[in-house]
C-alpha cells in the first residue's frame, strides 16, 4: 500500500541560506537607460509621479510584487545607468557591454534579454583536433561549423564567441560548413578542419556529457565552452542577497505574459523575453587569437 | 472496463493520497502584512524520483539544496512512485511543488483549477520546449512501423502519462489509426520502465515511451531507453524506435497559487537562474548543457488539458454504450 502513496519524506540538507533573506523596507532603485523613449524626463521617479503609461505599468507591477516602493531612475543612456550604479544610487541596473569593465569587482549581471528570434545565449564549445594545433593562429576559414538547420541560425552567435576572444571576423571567410554534426567531428579529427564549433547541445549529444563513464569525444582538446558575451544585461550588487536577484527574474521570465504593456515598454521591442543570465554574462573574454584572416 | 480503471486510478488514489500525509495545511493563504517566512516553515516538494535513478535523484537532491538556500526554510520532499499520488498531493494542498506531466497536470487543473499553476518548463538551446512519445520494438522484430502494428499488442505506459497515453492516442487518430481498435490488445504497464520490461520480455509487441533531447530528425539523447540502458538494464541495440509524435509540452514545474507570492517568485526565480549560475549542476541532472527553463502559465498546456478531457468523454462513452 505504500508504494501507491504520498508518504512524507526526507530533509535532504540543512538549511544554509540564512542570508537569502531581504529586510525590504527602502524603496528599489532601478535605473534604466530609458528616458529618451518616455514622456518623463531623465531622473528619479516613483510609480505615483511617473508620466508615462508604460513606464507606470512597468512600476506598478513591481510595487504589486514587491509590497514595496518602486523607484526609476531613467538616463538618457546605459553610461548613465552605469554611473548610477557606481555611485550607489540604485539597487539594479541596466548596462551595456561596453560599462561592464568598470563595475565588475561589485556587480553582476543576472539578467538579459532573449533575442526577437527566440534564440537564447547557448554556450557554444569551441575545439581542436589534433594536439599540435595551436588554436592562437587558426583563421575563420579553418573552422568547421554546421550549415543546416537548427544550428545555421546559431553560426552568428558562435562568431560572436570568437569576437569575444579577439578573434577578427571582418573578412569576407564563413569558415567550413558541413550538413551536420557528424561530418563536422569526421573534419575536425582527419585535419580537414583545424577547429570546429558546435553549440553545447550538439556537443553534449555527440560527445555523451550525460553519460560520465563514456567519454567519444576525448580525443578532442576543448578550448573554451562559454555563452556568448551579452550585449546588455541588467546588474546587481554582487552582495546583495540571492532573493531579490530570484524574485527580479521570476517576475521578469514572466513579464512578457503577465504584464504585457510593462514589458512592451521595458523591452523596446529589442527581445521577445527576459532571461536569467551568468554573474559574468558582461565581462570581457581574455584574448587568445593573434592570428588574422 | 477501461473507464472503470480510470476512475478507479482518478478516484481511489485520491483517498490513499489523502491518508498517507498528515493533515497539516501546506500553506495558509499569503498576505501582505509581514514577513511570508512567519506563515510557511516547511516547503513541501513532490518527487517520483525512483530509487535506483540516480540521475533523477540528484536532480531532486539539487533542485532541493537550492530552494533551501533560495527560501532560508526547509524543504521536504514527498516521494510518490506514481503519478497520482502527485496529482491528488498536490491537489489537496499536501505538496506545494512538483515536477509532473502535462497530462498529470491536466488533471490537477480539472480538480483545483487555478489553485495550482505550471511556472517553468525546460527549454533547449533551439528554444523548443517540448518532447516526444515514441513507439519503441524490439529490434529483431518484423514490425518497421506503425502501420505493422496493426492487430498486435502494445504497452501504454499510465492512464496520466501524457507521452505514455494521452498525447500518443491523440496522435494516432490524427494520423487515422484509432486505437482503441486498431491494436490487438493494448494495456497499462505502470510506467516507462514496466513499459520496456514487458516489451522486453515478450509481453507486448509494442511499447510507447517518452524521447527527449532531440527530436525525429536529430535523434534523441535522452528518454526512457537511454536511462534503462545507463542504468545497464537495457542494451539500446535491442530496440528500434517505429514511431514519434511530438513536440509534447515539457514536463512542468507546478506549484499552489495560494502560497505567498514572494515565496512563489523566490522559487520560479532561483530554478530559473540555475542554469545559468551553476552549469555544472545540468550535467550532473541530465541536462544538456544550454538547455535553460521558460516561464510558462496554463495557456501553455491547454491543448493537454483538451486532450484529457477528449480522452475521458470517450471513455465515458464508451462506458456508456456497453
Amino acid at each position: 500500500m505504500i508504494k501507491q502513496t504520498v508518504f512524507c519524506g526526507i530533509a535532504l540538507s540543512a538549511v544554509t541560506g540564512a542570508d537569502a533573506q531581504i529586510p525590504l523596507t527602502d524603496p528599489i532603485a532601478i535605473a534604466l537607460p530609458l528616458a529618451q523613449q518616455t514622456t518623463d524626463a531623465a531622473g528619479c521617479f516613483s510609480e505615483n509621479e511617473l508620466t508615462d503609461p508604460g513606464a507606470k505599468a512597468y512600476a506598478s507591477h513591481l510595487e504589486t510584487r514587491f509590497s514595496n516602493p518602486i523607484v526609476l531612475c531613467l538616463t538618457d543612456d546605459a553610461e548613465g545607468s552605469a554611473k548610477l550604479a557606481q555611485n550607489g544610487d540604485v539597487k539594479l541596473a541596466w548596462i551595456d557591454q561596453a560599462q561592464a569593465a568598470g563595475l565588475t569587482d561589485q556587480w553582476r549581471a543576472f539578467m538579459t534579454l532573449r533575442a526577437k528570434d527566440g534564440l537564447g545565449r547557448p554556450p557554444y564549445v569551441l575545439f581542436t583536433g589534433a594536439e599540435e594545433t595551436d588554436i592562437r593562429e587558426v583563421r575563420l576559414s579553418e573552422i568547421a561549423f554546421v550549415g543546416q538547420e537548427p544550428e545555421r541560425s546559431f553560426v552568428g552567435m558562435a562568431i560572436d564567441t570568437l569576437e569575444d576572444h579577439g578573434f577578427q571576423a571582418s573578412s569576407d571567410a564563413v569558415g567550413q560548413r558541413y550538413a551536420d554534426v557528424q561530418s563536422l567531428l569526421t573534419a575536425v579529427r582527419s585535419e580537414g578542419a583545424l577547429a570546429g564549433l558546435l553549440d553545447s547541445n550538439a556537443w553534449g549529444r555527440e560527445c555523451g556529457v550525460l553519460d560520465p563513464s563514456f567519454n567519444p569525444c576525448d580525443d578532442l582538446s576543448v578550448v573554451y565552452q562559454e555563452r556568448p558575451r551579452a550585449k546588455g544585461a541588467m546588474i546587481i550588487q554582487a552582495n546583495e542577497p540571492s532573493e531579490l536577484r530570484y524574485r527580479m527574474v521570476s517576475i521578469h521570465i514572466a513579464l512578457h505574459m503577465e504584464a504585457p504593456e510593462a514589458f512592451a515598454w521595458i523591452n523596446q521591442d529589442r527581445g521577445s523575453e527576459f532571461q536569467p543570465a551568468e554573474p559574468d554574462a558582461l565581462s570581457p573574454r581574455p584574448a587568445i587569437w593573434t592570428g588574422s584572416e | 472496463m477501461a473507464f472503470a480503471r480510470l476512475v478507479v486510478g482518478l478516484c481511489g488514489l485520491a483517498i490513499l493520497g489523502l491518508s498517507a500525509c498528515s493533515s497539516e495545511p501546506t500553506a495558509e493563504l499569503a498576505s501582505d502584512s509581514g514577513d511570508w517566512r512567519d506563515q510557511i516553515k516547511t516547503l513541501k516538494m513532490g518527487s517520483k524520483a525512483s530509487e535506483d535513478d540516480a540521475i533523477a535523484l540528484r536532480r531532486v537532491t539539487r533542485i532541493t539544496e537550492l530552494l533551501e538556500e533560495a527560501t532560508g526554510i526547509p524543504v521536504k520532499v514527498y516521494q510518490s512512485n506514481d503519478y497520482n499520488g502527485i496529482i491528488q498531493a498536490i491537489s489537496a494542498g499536501q505538496i506545494d511543488v512538483s515536477t509532473m506531466g502535462a497530462g498529470s497536470y491536466a488533471n490537477v487543473h480539472a480538480q483545483i483549477g487555478d489553485d495550482a499553476a505550471p511556472i517553468l518548463v525546460r527549454r533547449d538551446v533551439y528554444g523548443a520546449s517540448g518532447y516526444y512519445s515514441t513507439i519503441v520494438v524490439n529490434a529483431d522484430s518484423p514490425f518497421q512501423s506503425i502501420e505493422d502494428l496493426e492487430g498486435e499488442t502494445l504497452a501504454y505506459v499510465d492512464f496520466n502519462s501524457t507521452s505514455g497515453y494521452i498525447y500518443p492516442r491523440w496522435a494516432m487518430r490524427e494520423e487515422g489509426i484509432e486505437p482503441d481498435t486498431f491494436f490487438d490488445r493494448a494495456a497499462m504497464a505502470g510506467g516507462h520502465i514496466q513499459s520496456v520490461m514487458a516489451l522486453s520480455n515478450g509481453q507486448f509487441d509494442a511499447t510507447v515511451v517518452a524521447a527527449n533531447s532531440g527530436n525525429p530528425e536529430i535523434g534523441f539523447a535522452n528518454g526512457t531507453l537511454q536511462r534503462l540502458a545507463r542504468r545497464d538494464m537495457i542494451d539500446m541495440e535491442d530496440f528500434r524506435t517505429i514511431w514519434a509524435a511530438g513536440p509534447i509540452p515539457n514536463l512542468p514545474y507546478v506549484m499552489r497559487s495560494d502560497l505567498p507570492q514572494e515565496l512563489q517568485d523566490i522559487v520560479r526565480g532561483a530554478i530559473a537562474s540555475l542554469p545559468y549560475e551553476s552549469p555544472e549542476a545540468q550535467a550532473e541532472m541530465g541536462r544538456l548543457p544550454g538547455s535553460d527553463y521558460r516561464a510558462v502559465d496554463r495557456e501553455f498546456f491547454d491543448v493537454i488539458i483538451e486532450m484529457r478531457d477528449t480522452e475521458i468523454k470517450r471513455h465515458r462513452q464508451l462506458a456508456a454504450a456497453r
